[in-house]
């Protein structure tokens, strides 16, 4: 096998499977296999999704623009879900939140470590895996250059952050890989991966204790591999080329793990909670410090009663995402990429109708809902914006 | 036919208070005036009023005036899903440059209700549906007819990340042609009376449906930013309206009519201002504005800001 032809996969580093293996072995000791018919790993898997409304962001180096082009490619994801990023943008500075020692961000952003790679969800905050100020989500050589696929990349390790898996490692991917191959040529470089780290980044999930969509090899969590790792090859079901957005089932999935309606939340907030206090209730032999750090989250759950829906911490650049997709999507040009719409650009040149303009103003009514209910954008401002920063800053102003 | 073979200026004079303002009741009476081409027509771009002026070096000069005049008064929620906008408006066509001359007012009210954005889960794709129910007075100078028209087109929007967009861009594949899609049925109904010619008075049922296609070249990105910059270089355009009269109780033999015109149009600037020239084929009629049968082409330049 021609080395450059194995390419530099994404996974964890071996001391993180390490530490994840521990923490897993561990609780299938302390805790029954089910809990009250669910099996425990179902149980767990839910508690890799977020509670909190909004998700802190903090960047261990890297420019500020950098940190801007991933802030913008990120918040793709909080179109669909109901949670947003916190990058910490400062109007007055135009710098985004910096790692600092002891960060204990939702998510820590850093370019250093070999590969590419998050944790899961929640896992981010457990102290027995991942220590304040540790990263928490990695893109290596991101500060120094930019690699083609950089903004799949991004959405990939921000899906991972919002506790989403791999989608080539659902119970239902049926991926045909060739293992003697995989162990013998990712051994060597530029992967050097155990046998173990292999079967952990590659391996079939098992289907009891995941939920999970019909087999989406368009997925943003599915790898591009070469066609050599199959059996099969290009005819493998997995074989897919390089994806660079989010795939419908993405979208959908993303919707149903953070959901807007009031009614999914409560019931979802509320089987959170109850599901936490099984587990206390079942396991006495927790750690006291994952037994408190399940309390907590109980208690925060309790007293959750619909905070998602009145988000009031979103950051600006959240805000002019969100403006910039909706004039795109008004333009007739919805799958395009909001950070390649240009400030500067003529309202007039990208509405061509009416409608197209009433329909932006209608959209952009429901954003600043969002924001803040009261706010309101009628038709009258939005044919008053004259270029894309115009209809930004109209938006801001009504909030 | 009197076609245009000696036209040495087309000038369109552009005026827009406003173009696009719903109703507020903070503005001011005049900055809630609206000029346009017309009220009530689906399908179109945003047409602004227009004067049309041609000097034949042998012919007397001969001209076209399309203006209206709207006043929003009404903008509420019916429902939980529908929302309601209504408008006074008043229009005056007048247009001698063709075979059969075209004189007309009509003032009445328009209003558009429009449905709640309806999308799917994954929020890729957008629809939205608009209903347009007209009332107007008319009055026919040129034949000394008043009428009372009623109509209402629905008219179909969508975007979505795949497929053809209605009534909004479609801009695929390499980014390198721009398709606008429109179409929409529709139902007129006209009461003639006071007729100079009695047999011009009664009543006129004609459903009709109106297509649009526009394809334009678009500047490409620059490579370098991959800023999106939809740029047209130039332009293509088929605008089609046709109407059956299902009911018609006049005397007049009026059946099928239809209206056609087939545009293009070469862009010299597009940013800070519009600048381009054209040449169309006009072709049919429109009963309910007063035009008769026409068959002319026509040059243009073009100045919009």
């Amino acid at each position: 096998m021609d080395q450059q032809s194995i390419p530099i996969l994404e996974g964890y580093p071996q001391e993180i499977i390490r530490r994840l293996e521990l923490r897993d072995k561990r609780r299938q000791e302390a805790l029954p296999g089910t809990l009250e018919g669910r099996p425990l790993q179902l149980v767990m898997e839910d508690l890799l999704l977020w509670d909190e409304p909004v998700l802190t962001v903090s960047f261990k180096g890297g420019s500020t623009e950098l940190h801007r082009r991933i802030a913008e490619v990120a918040s793709e994801w909080t179109q669909h879900a109901n949670i947003h990023f916190d990058f910490g943008y400062n109007e007055d500075t135009g710098e985004y939140r910096t790692w600092v020692a002891g960060d204990t961000s939702s998510i820590r952003v850093g370019f250093q470590d070999p590969g590419y790679w998050s944790f899961v969800g929640t896992d981010s905050l457990d102290p027995e895996i991942c220590a304040p100020g540790e990263i928490t989500l990695n893109l290596e050589g991101f500060d120094r250059v930019l690699p083609s696929n950089w903004k799949g990349t991004v959405l990939h390790e921000f899906g991972h952050a919002l506790g989403f898996h791999h989608e080539h490692q659902s119970p239902v991917s049926k991926c045909d890989f060739d293992w003697d191959k995989l162990y013998d040529y990712l051994a060597g470089p530029p992967n050097f991966w155990s046998k173990e780290q292999v079967d952990h980044n590659l391996k079939e999930m098992p289907a009891g204790g995941l939920t999970f969509s019909p087999y989406d090899k368009y997925s943003i969590m599915h790898y591009a591999f070469p066609e050599w790792m199959f059996v099969s090859g290009t005819s493998s079901p997995c074989y897919v080329s390089e994806q660079g957005t989010l795939s419908a089932q993405d979208k959908i999935m993303a919707a149903e793990a953070y959901p807007s309606g009031t009614d999914q939340i409560e019931v979802q907030r509320s089987a959170r909670e109850e599901a936490i206090k099984l587990l206390l209730s079942a396991s006495p032999q927790l750690q006291v410090a994952e037994q408190q750090r399940l309390n907590g989250r109980a208690y925060a759950l309790a007293a959750q009663t619909y905070a998602r829906q009145s988000i009031s911490r979103l950051t600006q650049p959240d805000i002019a995402h969100e403006v910039k997709r909706a004039i795109l999507f008004a333009a007739g040009q919805g799958g395009e990429d909001p950070s390649n719409l240009g400030d500067q650009i003529s309202l007039g040149n990208l509405l061509p109708t009416d409608y197209a303009y009433q329909f932006l103003a209608d959209l952009l009514d429901e954003v600043a809902k969002r924001f803040n209910p009261a706010a309101a954008v009628r038709l009258k401002d939005v044919s008053g914006a004259n270029t894309v920063s115009d209809c930004i800053a109209m938006v801001k102003g009504k909030l | 036919m009197k076609q245009l073979k000696t036209v040495i200026l087309v000038a369109w004079a552009f005026i827009m208070i406003e173009p696009l303002a719903g109703y507020a009741q903070s503005t001011s009476f005049f900055n809630r005036l609206e000029l346009r081409q017309s009220f009530g027509s689906a399908g179109t771009r945003n047409a602004p009023a227009r004067f049309q002026l041609t000097i034949p070096r042998h012919e007397d000069a001969s001209y076209l005036i399309d203006g209206g005049i709207g006043l929003p008064i009404a903008n509420y929620k019916l429902g939980k899903s529908l929302n309601v906008e209504g408008k006074l408006v008043g229009e005056y066509h007048r247009n001698t440059m063709i075979d059969e001359a075209q004189h007309s007012w009509q003032t009445g009210f328009s209003g558009t209700i429009r449905t709640n954005i309806i999308r799917n889960v994954a929020q890729t794709t957008y629809k939205q549906w608009y209903f347009t129910p007209t009332i107007k007075f008319s009055r026919n100078l040129q034949d000394t007819a008043s009428a009372l028209i009623f109509n209402m087109d629905a008219i179909p929007f969508r975007t979505g990340e795949k497929g053809i967009n209605l009534n909004t861009y479609t801009i695929r594949g390499n980014r390198k042609l721009i398709h606008l899609v429109a179409f929409n049925p529709g139902l007129e109904l006209q009461s003639n009376f006071a007729a100079k010619q009695e047999s011009n008075n009664g009543t006129i049922i004609r459903p009709l449906v109106k297509f649009q296609y526009l394809l334009a070249g678009n500047r490409l990105r620059s490579p370098e930013t991959e800023m999106i910059t939809p740029d047209k270089t130039w332009e293509i355009s088929l605008d089609y309206a046709g109407r059956y009269a299902v009911v018609n109780s006049t005397l007049t033999s009026e059946k099928f009519s239809q209206l056609f015109k087939a545009a293009a149009d070469y862009y010299l600037l597009t940013n800070p201002i519009q600048i381009s020239f054209g040449f169309s084929y006009n072709y049919g009629s429109d009963p309910a504005q007063g035009l008769k049968k026409q068959h002319y082409y026509l040059a243009t330049f073009n100045l919009q800001k």
